[in-house]
């Protein structure tokens, strides 16, 4: 098999350090006639973690779904690292170090959590194109014990991933979604459908795998406690229009983000 | 933690390392079989086993697609019929029997791999009517063309001796088809535990996470489709040396449809799932059409009532069971 095939080695990090690791310019798509999208621009600085806001049907998800390759838009461009990406297939943007964890947690219900684990480190070695055995190498089994120790996932790990609470779908997939070391990390809505508990250790997890893996972050949430706490900019959409940008402080009491999301001054 | 004792219960059946002493043992189970039948059987039971061994192969080739990789293709028959007829053109050149198979398989491989370029690219509904579409196209022109036999197919074909041993012999043609169909169950048996394999299952349960772990699950569904078409090329060239023909009946759209309906009899989530469907399969319809004309009708009874109280077939059922009294133990 050659590189082309999906077996190589995962992308040196490198490039200019004051740029963004992701930007997207004018941005639009359109669903037959309907804008979901109307020329967005937005930036996820090196190493920030950036929350996308707005509320449900401002375009939120069709911005992720462009920026990590499942839906297509109808003009702008989408750079990862410098390089444009807008036309390359998910996969190709998930090997450079893009990595997504979607609003119902998308994982492998007939594995079980520690299998679903392996899937993710072996995808990020590139072994999946391995044909014949190779059970127990110490190294793939060390990555998948260290990921499940790191997400508090160990006591749960020959449990099948369709037997989970919602909550622990959740942490499985984010945990799937780190297992790959991305250099930007997607979430959409990490907490939705979390007990306050779940939410707490849950921003936690974020905030350490952040810190331990000197990430990026893009999320959506629609719980303005996670937001405030965890991003250091906020991008307000409505409309498919970008309104409002900012650290979370300023956002909270800009106008037009009170009027279009909030509904009322948000004191953190 | 009832629902995790199931999950463990569940989770240790999955093929694993820690279970290749029961593939061993399965296997030389197997091979006891195949020289007890050969050393006291009649040819009639000989040819009903080699008809089993070939509808084994045919089954898991398909489940690999429909089991494992959650595709449904309606219409692999058409690489089960290529290398039926593969075999019919080449036996009047007197070929080595094994090079026969080999060119059966690399022919399946092929025309799979032509077929899953175009059709991998849609969705699942779509997939199953361009593969039943491609199906139906080539019995159509096996049908019409005279250089392959038309209607009637290739007939009289006679499978050449394979070095000095007579494959023209139903005891030497069994034990023959048997090392074959072995090997490659062995051949999928490894495929299925290996990364590869187990890539197809995760593609099969959520295409999109998959995707997003930075597999390409196009590329992956095209090589499981590949060598599917491969596996039922050579199940074809083993029909058409022991049947004698290779007909436009082999590339009909319900040739396509006996390997899914034996796969969710035994179980399409199982490996052998597919294999203890079509042994039950030709038992049930070498049985009954001796009974009753209306044997066709009885069969699609059993098959309900299977699906009825097993939806994930047999060997589906048998694991609840197992699971079931397992707990039932546990609590006293």
């Amino acid at each position: 098999m050659g590189s082309s095939w999906g077996a190589w080695a995962p992308a040196v990090t490198g490039g200019n350090t004051t740029e963004p690791i992701m930007r997207v310019e004018n941005l639009t798509k359109s669903f037959s006639g309907f804008m979901a999208l109307k020329n967005a621009t937005l930036e996820v600085p090196r190493g920030s973690i950036c929350a996308l806001i707005g509320p449900n049907g401002a375009g939120k998800s069709t911005l992720f779904g462009i920026i990590a390759g499942s839906v297509r838009p109808t003009a702008g461009r989408v750079y990862f690292d410098g390089q444009d990406v807008t036309g390359m297939p998910t996969w190709k943007r998930a090997r450079l170090g893009m990595s997504r964890a979607f609003q119902v947690a998308r994982f492998f219900p007939s594995f079980t959590v520690a299998e679903n684990i392996r899937g993710a480190v072996l995808a990020r070695r590139g072994e999946s194109w391995r044909f014949y055995r190779f059970e127990n190498s110490a190294d793939v089994a060390q990555d998948v014990e260290a990921s499940l120790e790191v997400a508090r996932l160990t006591h749960l790990r020959t449990v099948l991933a369709a037997h989970l609470s919602q909550g622990d779908r959740k942490r499985l997939e984010l945990t799937m979604a780190t297992t790959m070391r991305p250099r930007l990390l997607l979430l959409d809505e990490p907490t939705a459908g979390m007990s306050p508990p779940e939410t707490a250790e849950t921003i936690n997890l974020i905030r350490c795998l952040w810190s331990e893996q000197g990430c990026s972050v893009l999320l959506t949430e629609h719980d303005m406690a996670v937001v405030f706490n965890l991003a250091e900019q906020v991008t307000v959409l409505n409309l498919g229009e970008i309104i409002a940008e900012g650290p979370p402080d300023q956002i909270s009491q800009d106008p037009r983000v009170i009027d279009a999301y909030l509904g009322e001054p948000i004191t953190s | 933690m009832a629902a995790t004792d199931t999950s463990r219960a569940l989770s240790s059946l999955t093929p694993h390392l820690g279970r290749r002493p029961w593939a061993v043992l399965f296997a030389v189970v197997m091979a006891a079989f195949v020289v007890g039948t050969y050393v006291l059987g009649t040819p009639a039971q000989l040819y009903f086993w080699t008809t089993v061994a070939v509808t084994v192969l045919f089954a898991m080739a398909v489940n690999l697609l429909f089991g494992q990789t959650g595709m449904l293709s309606f219409g692999q028959a058409a690489y089960f019929g290529i290398g039926a007829y593969a075999v019919g053109l080449l036996v009047p050149q007197q070929p080595n029997p094994l090079l026969m198979l080999v060119i059966s398989t690399l022919a399946g491989a092929l025309a799979a791999f032509a077929v899953g370029l175009i059709t991998l690219r849609t969705t699942e509904l779509v997939f199953a009517m361009l593969t039943l579409a491609f199906g139906m196209a080539l019995y159509s022109i096996t049908f019409r063309v005279q250089a392959v036999g038309g209607e009637n197919g290739i007939v009289g074909i006679i499978p050449p001796d394979l070095f000095s041993i007579q494959l023209s012999d139903s005891h030497a043609l069994w034990v023959f088809t048997a090392v074959v169909v072995g090997a490659a169950t062995a051949f999928l048996w490894v495929l299925a535990g290996s990364p590869f394999g187990r890539t197809l299952k995760m593609i099969r349960d959520d295409p999109a996470r998959a995707e997003n772990l930075g597999i390409p699950v196009f590329r992956f569904r095209l090589a499981a489709f590949t060598t599917s078409g491969a596996v039922c090329g050579l199940a074809g060239a083993l029909y058409a040396y022991v049947q004698s023909v290779a007909s436009p009946d082999a590339l009909f759209w319900t040739t396509s449809g006996t390997p899914v309906i034996v796969s969710l009899l035994g179980g399409a989530g199982f490996f052998l799932g597919p294999a203890l469907g079509a042994v039950l399969y030709v038992y049930a319809t070498d049985a009954l059409s001796q009974i009753t004309p209306a044997w066709i009708f009885w069969i699609g009874i059993g098959f309900l009532v299977v699906v009825l109280l097993a939806p994930d077939g047999i060997l589906g059922g048998v694991q609840r069971l197992w699971v079931r009294l397992g707990e039932r133990g546990r609590r006293r």
